[in-house]
C-alpha cells in the first residue's frame, strides 16, 4: 500500500455527443464525471477529487496527496480540515475507522461562475426543494447514483423531468459519475459518502451555488452522509454547497409538490432499478403510504388499497423507522384506522428487533450473534 | 419608554410558517436600569414575572430589549402564544430574522414548541468589539479558554445560572474562579440574575432554556464575539439547549455568538486540561454543591474517573473509597453515561490498558440492560410511560426519554 492516497493523471476528454468526461486516479481508483461541455471545467483543478478522496483517505489512515498539478481552494482546505474533525468523531456511527489525515495540495482560490444550482431526479426531496429554494437556474439528474450506470429507465426519466422542467423555465443538466462505486470500492456505502459525492458534482460543474435536499428534519441528527453539518464544509470560495429544507417533514413537502401541476406525474422516488417505481420496496411504500394519507394520487404508483405489505414491512434502521413514526403521526391525524394498524405493527417489529438484538448484547455479550456470524442490523442504512 | 404607536408592526413580524394561534401574548414589558446590591442592570417583566441581570460591567448597556427576546422565546413558544415586545427597548437589527432559524429548529426538535410570531422593533446596536467566553470553571469552560487562547477574551460567571448562590457561597466561588482565570490569564466578569427561577416557573428544563439565556446574555453585554462551550462532542448530537446548530443562531448584526469545542470528546478536554496541574486543582465540575465537587454526582465521578484513566491529579475531588473507575462505572446500570464510557474506551484502547477493558465492556453491559429494560416496559406499558413523561419538565426534544444517538 502506497503512504499516501494520491489524486493524479486528471485527463479531460471529448467523449461525443456534447460530452466530456473528466477524470483522475483516487489511489487505485479512476473517478470520472461525464458532463455537458458548457459545463466543461475551464481549468483542470483537484476540488472534486479532494472532497471525493477524503473519506477514503481517513479510513486507510494514510494522508491524502493531491498531485501539484490539481490546484485545491484554500477554503475548501481549511473546510476538510473542519469536515475531518466530524467525521473522524462519526466513525463509530458509521462503524468505519476514520482517521484524522494530513491533507498535501497545493492551494490556489477556485473562480466561481456563479450559476445556481439544485439535483433533482423527480423524487419528493429534491422536488420540494426546487420549488422552495429562493432561484434555481438549472436543475441537475445525475446517472449513476439512483440508477445503477445502464439502466434505460433513467432515459425516460430524464425526458419527463425535463419537459417538466421546461414549464418553469429551468433547463435540466444531465450528468454520468461513477463516484458511488468509488466510495464502495473503498468500503463506503452511498448514504455515509453521498454528502461528499454529490459536492464534488457541483465541484465539476461550477455551480455557485448547490443545493441538497435534505431528507430528514432537524431532529435527526445522527451521523448521515449528507447533515446540515457537514454539507456545507463541502464549500470552496467558488462553490456554496447549501442543506437544505431540514425543517420539513416528508408528508409536508408532498403536500407542497402536490400543488404544482404535473409533479405527481413525474413522481419517482424508487432504487430498485425495477421499473419507474417498483411500488414494492420500503422507499416506494413509504411515498404510497403518504399519497393515500393525504388523499393523493400519482400516475406512478398503485394505489395502496391493501395494507397488507405495509404491516409486513420491517424498518431496516432508524432513519427508515423515523418515516413509519411520522406516517403513525399523520394516520392518527387523518383517522385511517386499517393503515395506522398496519403502520403501528411494522414499527412495533422494528423496535421488538432491536429489544431482542440488545437483549442478546447485554446480557449474553453478543456471543449468540457471533455464534450465527451474523450482523446486527446497521445503524445507519448502508447500499 | 417607547410607545406602541412607533411600532411598525407590519414591518416587524419577521416569523414565517406562522401557525395560527387565538392566544393571548406573552407581554415583556417595563423595561428599567436597576442596581442590585450595588450593581448595575437591567430588569423587565416576562410574563408578570420580574427577571433582573446584575453585575459592574452593565452600567452601560445599551437600551436593547436583546436578552429579554431571548429568555421570553421558549415560554412564548411552549405556550403557543405571539410574543410582544412592543412596549420595550428596540432589539438589535438582525436578531428577529436570525432567531427564525431557532423557531424553525426549536420547533423541529419539541412538538411541543410552537413557531410564533415576534412583535419587536429592531435598531442596529453599535459594537463595543472584545469577546467574552461563558465560564463556570467545569471542563468545558476551563477547555474552551486554553483552546480559544486569547480569543476568549473576557471570562463571565453566572450566579443564578446553575444555582441561585447565596452571598457566602458566591463569594467562596468568585475566588476560585478568580484564581482560575487568572492562570488562564484573562479577566473575570460576574453576572447575578434570578432566570432560573423563571424558568422553572415554566416548568422548562434548563437544559432546554440555558442556550438562549447565555445568548441572551451575550447581547446584553454586546462584545463583538461571545464563546459558549460544548457539553458534547461532534458523536453525541442529540436536542439540547446549547448546540453547535444552534447557537450561531442568536447572532446579531452586532453581535456573533459561537458555540465552541466540539472537536474534542470530554476525556480530551480533560487531558488537555490536565497538562497544567494547578487549574486541575481548581477544577469545578459539581452540580451538587457550588462550592465545592461533592465526589458522588455524576459529572464528580465521571471526570474523577477520566482522570485517574489518565493518570492525573484527582485532588480536586475527594478521594475515592478504592479505585476511581468503579464509582462511576457502578453508575452506569443507573445513568446515561454510555456516551462518556465509550470515550473513555478508546483512550484505554489507545494506551494499552488491556486491564480496564474488560471493566469497562461490563459497564457499559450494564448500561445496555438499563437501556433494554427501558425500552421493554414503555412497549408493555405506553399509557404509564405517557403519564411519567408528562411529569417531567419540558425537556429540549419534547418529554420522555432523550433521542436514541
Amino acid at each position: 500500500m502506497s503512504a499516501t492516497l494520491k489524486i493524479k493523471d486528471a485527463a479531460v476528454a471529448d467523449v461525443g455527443n456534447g460530452m466530456v468526461e473528466l477524470s483522475a486516479m483516487v489511489g487505485t481508483e479512476r473517478l470520472w464525471y461525464i458532463v455537458p461541455a458548457s459545463h466543461a471545467p475551464t481549468e483542470l483543478r483537484g476540488d472534486a477529487f479532494a472532497i471525493a478522496g477524503l473519506l477514503p483517505a481517513m479510513r486507510l489512515g494514510i494522508p491524502l496527496e493531491i498531485d501539484s498539478s490539481l490546484p485545491v481552494d484554500p477554503l475548501l482546505l481549511a473546510n476538510l480540515e473542519r469536515q475531518q474533525h466530524i467525521f473522524a468523531l462519526w466513525g463509530p456511527g458509521f462503524r468505519q475507522p476514520l482517521k484524522r489525515v494530513p491533507i498535501l495540495a497545493r492551494a490556489e482560490a477556485a473562480q466561481s461562475r456563479g450559476k445556481k444550482m439544485s439535483f433533482f431526479s423527480g423524487g419528493v426531496d429534491g422536488t420540494y426543494t426546487l420549488l422552495e429554494a429562493p432561484h434555481v437556474d438549472e436543475a441537475v439528474f445525475v446517472r449513476g447514483v439512483d440508477f445503477q450506470l445502464d439502466n434505460p429507465i433513467y432515459d425516460e426519466a430524464f425526458k419527463r423531468n425535463e419537459a417538466w422542467l421546461a414549464e418553469r423555465n429551468i433547463p435540466l443538466i444531465s450528468m454520468t459519475s461513477n463516484a458511488r462505486w468509488v466510495g464502495k470500492a473503498y468500503g463506503f456505502g452511498w448514504s455515509t459518502y453521498f454528502g461528499g459525492g454529490l459536492s464534488s458534482f457541483a465541484h465539476v460543474l461550477g455551480a455557485g451555488t448547490m443545493y441538497i435536499a435534505s431528507g430528514h428534519t432537524w431532529r435527526e441528527l445522527w451521523p448521515d452522509g449528507s447533515h446540515p453539518l457537514t454539507d456545507p464544509l463541502w464549500s470552496s470560495s467558488a462553490v456554496n454547497i447549501i442543506h437544505h429544507a431540514r425543517d420539513v417533514t416528508r408528508a409536508d413537502k408532498i403536500v407542497r409538490i402536490a400543488q404544482q401541476p404535473g409533479a405527481l406525474e413525474i413522481l419517482r422516488v424508487c432504487w430498485q432499478d425495477k421499473g419507474f417505481n417498483c411500488g414494492e420496496c420500503e422507499k416506494c411504500l413509504r411515498t404510497m403510504v403518504l399519497l393515500r394519507l393525504l388523499g393523493l394520487q400519482s400516475p406512478n404508483f398503485p394505489v395502496l388499497s391493501d395494507v397488507s405489505a405495509v404491516a409486513k414491512l420491517v424498518p431496516g434502521d432508524r432513519s427508515e423507522a423515523i418515516f413509519v413514526k411520522e406516517a403513525i403521526a399523520l394516520a392518527e391525524e387523518v383517522n385511517d384506522q386499517p393503515l395506522l394498524a398496519a403502520l403501528r405493527k411494522s414499527l412495533s417489529k422494528w423496535e421488538w428487533r432491536g429489544i431482542l438484538r440488545d437483549t442478546e448484547k447485554a446480557w449474553l455479550g453478543g456471543s449468540v450473534k457471533k455464534l450465527l456470524g451474523r450482523s446486527s442490523p446497521k445503524a445507519s442504512a448502508d447500499n | 419608554m417607547v410607545k406602541n404607536t412607533d411600532v411598525n408592526l407590519a414591518k416587524t413580524i419577521r416569523s414565517t410558517k406562522l401557525q395560527a394561534t387565538a392566544n393571548s401574548p406573552l407581554i415583556v414589558r417595563d423595561w428599567s436600569r436597576t442596581r442590585v446590591k450595588g450593581a448595575p442592570g437591567v430588569s423587565a417583566s416576562v410574563d408578570g414575572f420580574q427577571v433582573n441581570f446584575n453585575g459592574s460591567s452593565l452600567g452601560n448597556v445599551p437600551e436593547r430589549s436583546d436578552v429579554f427576546l431571548a429568555i421570553s422565546l421558549l415560554p412564548a413558544m411552549y405556550h403557543n402564544r405571539p410574543l410582544d415586545l412592543t412596549a420595550m427597548p428596540p432589539v438589535s437589527a438582525g436578531l428577529l430574522a436570525s432567531i427564525d432559524k431557532v423557531q424553525e429548529i426549536w420547533s423541529c426538535w419539541n412538538p411541543y414548541l410552537h413557531r410564533v410570531p415576534i412583535l419587536a422593533r429592531e435598531e442596529p446596536t453599535p459594537s463595543e468589539g472584545g469577546a467574552i467566553t461563558f465560564f463556570s470553571g467545569g471542563v468545558d469552560a476551563v477547555h474552551s479558554v486554553l483552546h480559544l487562547k486569547e480569543k476568549a477574551g473576557q471570562l463571565v460567571m453566572i450566579n443564578g445560572f446553575d444555582f441561585t448562590m447565596d452571598n457566602t457561597a458566591f463569594a467562596a466561588v468568585h475566588k476560585r474562579l478568580g484564581k482560575l482565570a487568572e492562570r488562564l490569564g484573562h479577566e473575570l466578569l460576574t453576572i447575578e440574575t434570578n432566570w432560573i427561577a423563571m424558568t422553572r416557573n415554566q416548568r422548562i428544563a434548563r437544559s432546554t432554556s440555558h442556550g438562549a439565556c447565555l445568548a441572551g446574555l451575550a447581547h446584553l453585554m454586546h462584545p463583538a464575539e461571545a464563546n459558549i462551550a460544548s457539553s458534547f462532542s461532534w458523536a453525541a448530537l442529540f436536542p439540547w439547549g446549547s448546540h453547535p446548530l444552534l447557537d450561531h443562531h442568536w447572532s446579531s448584526d452586532s453581535v456573533q455568538i459561537s458555540h465552541v469545542g466540539n472537536d474534542s470528546p470530554r476525556v480530551e478536554k480533560i487531558a488537555l486540561i490536565a497538562q497544567q496541574p494547578d487549574l486541575l486543582k481548581l477544577l469545578w465540575v459539581c452540580f451538587e454543591d457550588p462550592v465545592a465537587n461533592c465526589g458522588k454526582c455524576p459529572k464528580c465521578l465521571r471526570t474523577r474517573a477520566m482522570l485517574s484513566i489518565l493518570d492525573a491529579d484527582t485532588s480536586a475531588f475527594p478521594p475515592s473509597e478504592g479505585d476511581a473507575l468503579d464509582p462511576w462505572l457502578n453508575m452506569m446500570a443507573k445513568g446515561t453515561e454510555l456516551v462518556y464510557l465509550n470515550e473513555v474506551k478508546e483512550v484505554a484502547k489507545r494506551k494499552n490498558r488491556e486491564d480496564i477493558l474488560p471493566r469497562l465492556a461490563k459497564g457499559e453491559r450494564a448500561a445496555l440492560r438499563r437501556d433494554v429494560l427501558r425500552r421493554l416496559w414503555r412497549n408493555l406499558l405506553p399509557d404509564l410511560a405517557k403519564k411519567q413523561d408528562d411529569k417531567l419538565d419540558l425537556q429540549p426534544w419534547g418529554r420522555g426519554p432523550r433521542p436514541e444517538l
